[in-house]
């Protein structure tokens, strides 16, 4: 369902003066015709020949005054949709049409933030909500005004001085936005009060519904991009301010004495029956190498409660634990930060909660490669599928001609195994994510975890593989030891229309990410990728 | 020694397994070993608590919902305190080694928990089925095309388990088959009673799965029971005896039996049926008002030779590749021939034309073809020498001593890897 213009629906084509009457014609969504009313003395429904099949004609019928409204209400956001008409009792003078002074078309609750959309025709036209007033002037920092072709055929004229509007107001995480009322004023005079709608809450929810739909022509590539950044960039990881989101358990804090000399950190959203396996991996080493690795387990969905399964796990495979929470939703990045921060072996490794090692042995062997080849920076197993196909081999930039995006191709994905190749390390440009094994003061101190530049649940490894290539360090695939991938179970949340579009949006982000990479005094190579249609 | 033995099974009720670690159990005691079972009770014995300790000589937990079966991993241990429970009952235990016979219904965690109660001691894991990578009963047999399983993996599994009528995600079998992997891992010494699922286990498992047979009856060649003379001058009593269980391939044998009766008028066999099981209303409706085919009824293990003797010959028409069948063994200790396949760990039992006969395959024809081979005019000297042959390969007195130095070289090495250590 879209989430926004919910009013878009109806539009008045033209209007024409005959004695006593005035009969105005448009269109309107088949879908609201339910939900109509009006002050008009009759409305008459008709199909179209020149509209499609989802909208219908409306005719509707005024008595003649001085001045006459025609409004159609759609009742399902109590909002109205106003056309006025000055009709001048002036013999010879035609009735004009004047607009209102602006128009609210929803405002949407979006966690503690609020999106209104309308148009507003005059400058000093503001907003007021619960006592906070924001000013419908353009240039606003928070005021992305937008060019409105529908709003300026609306009423004839391609004037500059109609805006549409889109705001993002930021509340106090006090504030109750189901109380309270939008209104559109200007000097105190008030044009509309629209109620607030209560938009999704969680935070994929959010992102999907911003990012829109990039094949949608009505919301080109840029558009999308400048409405979705506002909320997008709130979600941004920042190591340092969201330190203090999280809570940590040690459940092996009187028992260890020595710091464990791996750390691996597995973040979970959902899928919660699979942490049983990476513990029972773990079970398998004997007691005194067990005590050299330490598990940190970070249930980055605070709806789901980890504590006793973890517990639970750790006691049955005996296994050094750590459980962090996060308090809200960071996405990928902002987990693998959360459980890196409260590490303490010299090696990290992050590890999708739906990969899983062939062979414990693979810990210390790629720890023992970490440690021993300080030129490397990452290095990870060979991942498989389930039927043993590959998985990922490294990964290759391939970018979209005609369009500003890059996407990242797993290399070998889908094939089966080559034995013939004898080469066990694979240098590898972009590395995955999925299973990453790094020097714990590399990724902690050095990078300060993912780029903040990266955005949820993707591309965040293509631009961390960008920095410790900018550094100058070798990323490797070791051939030798395999990890089975079950591909994107975390996704599986989200519909398959937002995976799309989160490619998308990912993909056009990249091109600035050369900027982002710039403050990191790194500069990347354009050239090494591949191009196709 | 002082042996703990795990099973989810303690006697012949659920089949061979209960058979096989209550033999086993006896035989150790006739050693001076000790042994303690960690088994499986019934709910309502347990209605003070989930564990018990009732006569001294088993531990028993409830049985976990066999609605969890089909989940992830299997039935779990989910509750902390019960595992804690089973712990403190465990550690004050004095025992030497364990020896698990089987985790279904009992939970694959029970082994974590093991390990870690008796992190020193020695674990033996006998694989009676392929349980640990085959949800369709442990069987290896597809059902969805009745082939015998060669390659498990999750995608064919899950086309199996779905004919099984069973829904399940290809990863969560991926998931479960990775677990079991991992967790028997924690065993020290893995046994299989045949060399073919010592190999097929072995393989799908990363493990070495060393073969140890099942400890056979007792009876020596001298206590088997008197035969009744036979006054007929054919041996054409054939016997069924064991599960009634659809893929021991009961509803084969018996449309055999009547397809040749019918072929061969003249010279009819007969046919009785020994055992329990969920197909028990089935046989008795099939064999209602046969004069060749009769259903006798469940019985118990202490009583099988007893009624092996009353037969010619024992057929086993199970067509799952079967590990090591505790009938066979029965009833070459019974001086009974065996019609059996060559499939999967059954002919490891046998010698065949030697105390048994050869059944090409699993059709209907080829069971026919078996029977019409044992009432040639040469039938009566081909059942007794047959009979004079039976012999179990691996006897009592030499199985048991295999066993025990089994466990004694699990001891040892473990110790020794203690000192190293």
């Amino acid at each position: 369902m879209p989430l926004f213009y919910p009013f878009r629906s109806f539009r008045v084509d033209s209007w024409r003066s005959d004695g006593p009457t005035i009969e105005v014609t448009g269109w309107m969504r088949n879908q609201d015709i339910h939900r109509i009313s009006s002050r008009a003395t009759s409305v008459r429904i008709q199909p179209r020949d020149d509209l499609n099949s989802e909208t219908s004609g409306i005719t509707a019928t005024l008595n003649k005054s001085s001045r006459l409204i025609l409004t159609l209400r759609l009742t399902r956001a109590k909002s109205r949709v106003e056309s006025v008409f000055n009709t001048s009792n002036e013999p010879g003078v035609p009735p004009s049409y004047i607009n209102a002074q602006g128009f609210l078309e929803a405002a949407i609750q979006i966690d503690h933030w609020l999106l209104v959309k309308g148009w507003s025709v005059n400058v000093e036209n503001q907003l007021r909500i619960g006592g906070k007033v924001v000013p419908l002037t353009p240039g606003q920092d928070e005021l992305i005004c937008v060019k409105r072709p529908d709003i300026n055929s609306i009423f004839g004229t391609a004037t500059n001085e109609l805006h549409g509007f889109d705001v993002l107001i930021e509340f106090d995480h006090r504030f109750d936005f189901m109380t309270s009322q939008v209104q559109l004023e200007r000097h105190g005079r008030v044009f509309q009060s629209i109620n607030i709608q209560k938009g999704p809450t969680e935070k994929l929810q959010i992102a999907s519904e911003s990012l829109g739909n990039p094949n949608d022509h009505d919301s080109a590539e840029e558009y999308f991009r400048k409405i979705t950044s506002k909320i997008l960039r709130r979600f941004q990881f920042n190591p340092v301010k969201d330190a203090d989101q999280f809570s940590v358990i040690d459940f092996h804090s009187e028992s260890s004495s020595e710091s464990p000399e791996i750390s691996i950190v597995i973040p979970f959203y959902g899928h919660s029956e699979l942490m049983r396996l990476h513990f029972a991996t773990l079970g398998d080493l004997e007691e005194k190498e067990r005590q050299k690795i330490e598990i940190i387990i970070v249930n980055d969905d605070p709806s789901q409660d980890l504590n006793h399964l973890t517990e639970l796990n750790s006691l049955l495979f005996s296994v050094r634990t750590k459980l962090v929470t996060s308090r809200e939703n960071h996405g990928f990045a902002g987990a693998v930060w959360s459980g890196a921060s409260v590490s303490t072996g010299e090696v990290l490794i992050i590890q999708n909660s739906d990969c899983f090692v062939e062979n414990v042995q693979t810990y210390k062997h790629l720890a023992a490669r970490i440690k021993n080849e300080l030129n490397i920076g990452s290095i990870a197993p060979l991942l498989v599928r389930e039927d043993g196909a590959i998985d990922h081999l490294g990964m290759e930039k391939i970018s979209v001609r005609g369009r500003s995006a890059s996407f990242f191709k797993h290399i070998g994905a889908g094939f089966p195994q080559i034995d013939s190749q004898t080469e066990t390390s694979v240098e590898c440009r972009y590395m995955t994510g999925a299973f990453l094994a790094m020097r714990r003061e590399l990724f902690v101190n050095d990078l300060g975890g993912f780029p903040t530049f990266s955005f949820l649940g993707d591309f965040e490894d293509a631009a961390l593989s960008e920095l410790i290539h900018g550094l100058g360090y070798k990323q490797v695939v070791d051939r030798s030891f395999k990890a089975v991938h079950m591909t994107r179970t975390s996704f599986e949340r989200l519909d398959l229309t937002f995976r799309e579009r989160l490619s998308w949006y990912n993909a056009t982000q990249f091109q600035s990410w050369q900027q982002n990479l710039a403050a990191y005094g790194i500069s990347t190579d354009a050239d090494s990728h591949k191009e196709i249609k | 020694m002082k042996i703990l033995i795990v099973s989810p099974f303690e006697d012949e009720t659920n089949g061979g397994v209960g058979i096989a670690v209550k033999r086993l159990s006896k035989a150790l005691q006739t050693q001076g070993d000790e042994t303690i079972l960690l088994t499986m009770g019934k709910d309502n014995l347990l209605a003070r608590g989930r564990i018990s300790t009732l006569d001294g000589t088993s531990i028993k937990v409830r049985q976990k919902p066999r609605s969890e079966f089909w989940g992830v991993y299997g039935p779990m241990w989910n509750d902390s305190a019960e595992i804690e429970s089973l712990t403190a009952i465990l550690s004050s235990l004095s025992i030497d080694l364990i020896h698990v016979h089987h985790l279904i219904l009992l939970g694959t965690d029970l082994l974590a928990i093991l390990r870690k109660t008796f992190p020193n001691k020695p674990i033996i894991y006998t694989h009676h089925d392929a349980w640990a990578i085959c949800q369709a009963e442990g069987q290896l047999l597809r059902r969805d095309t009745g082939e015998h399983c060669l390659d498990a993996n999750p995608f064919r599994c899950a086309n199996c388990c779905h004919a099984y009528g069973n829904e399940v995600d290809p990863r969560n079998v991926f998931v479960r088959n990775h677990f079991n992997k991992k967790v028997l891992h924690l065993a020290d010494v893995h046994t299989a009673p045949s060399n073919y699922f010592a190999s097929r286990i072995g393989r799908d498992l990363g493990l070495e799965v060393n073969f140890l047979p099942n400890i056979p009856p007792t009876e020596s060649v001298a206590q088997r029971p008197e035969r009744p003379t036979s006054t007929a001058t054919r041996r054409s009593r054939i016997g069924f005896f064991g599960q009634l269980v659809a893929t021991k391939g009961l509803n084969n044998l018996i449309t055999a039996v009547e397809n040749y009766n019918n072929e061969y008028s003249f010279n009819r066999v007969t046919l009785d049926i020994h055992g329990d099981g969920p197909l028990r209303e089935d046989v008795v409706a099939l064999t209602k008002g046969s004069s060749q085919i009769s259903y006798k009824g469940p019985y118990r293990s202490a009583d099988v030779g007893r009624l092996m003797a009353t037969v010619d010959w024992v057929a086993v028409p199970s067509y799952w590749p079967e590990n090591a069948p505790v009938v066979i063994t029965e009833a070459l200790a019974a001086g009974v021939p065996v019609m059996v396949s060559s499939r999967g760990g059954k002919q490891e039992l046998v010698s065949f034309d030697v105390n048994s006969i050869e059944v090409a395959g699993d059709l209907i024809s080829d069971w026919v073809n078996a029977i019409a081979k044992t009432q040639t005019s040469h039938s009566i000297s081909l059942w007794e020498r047959l009979s004079n042959n039976c012999r179990v390969k691996n006897d009592f007195e030499s199985t048991l001593k295999l066993t025990r130095d089994m466990y004694q070289m699990a001891i040892r090495k473990s110790a020794s890897y203690l000192t190293t250590k």
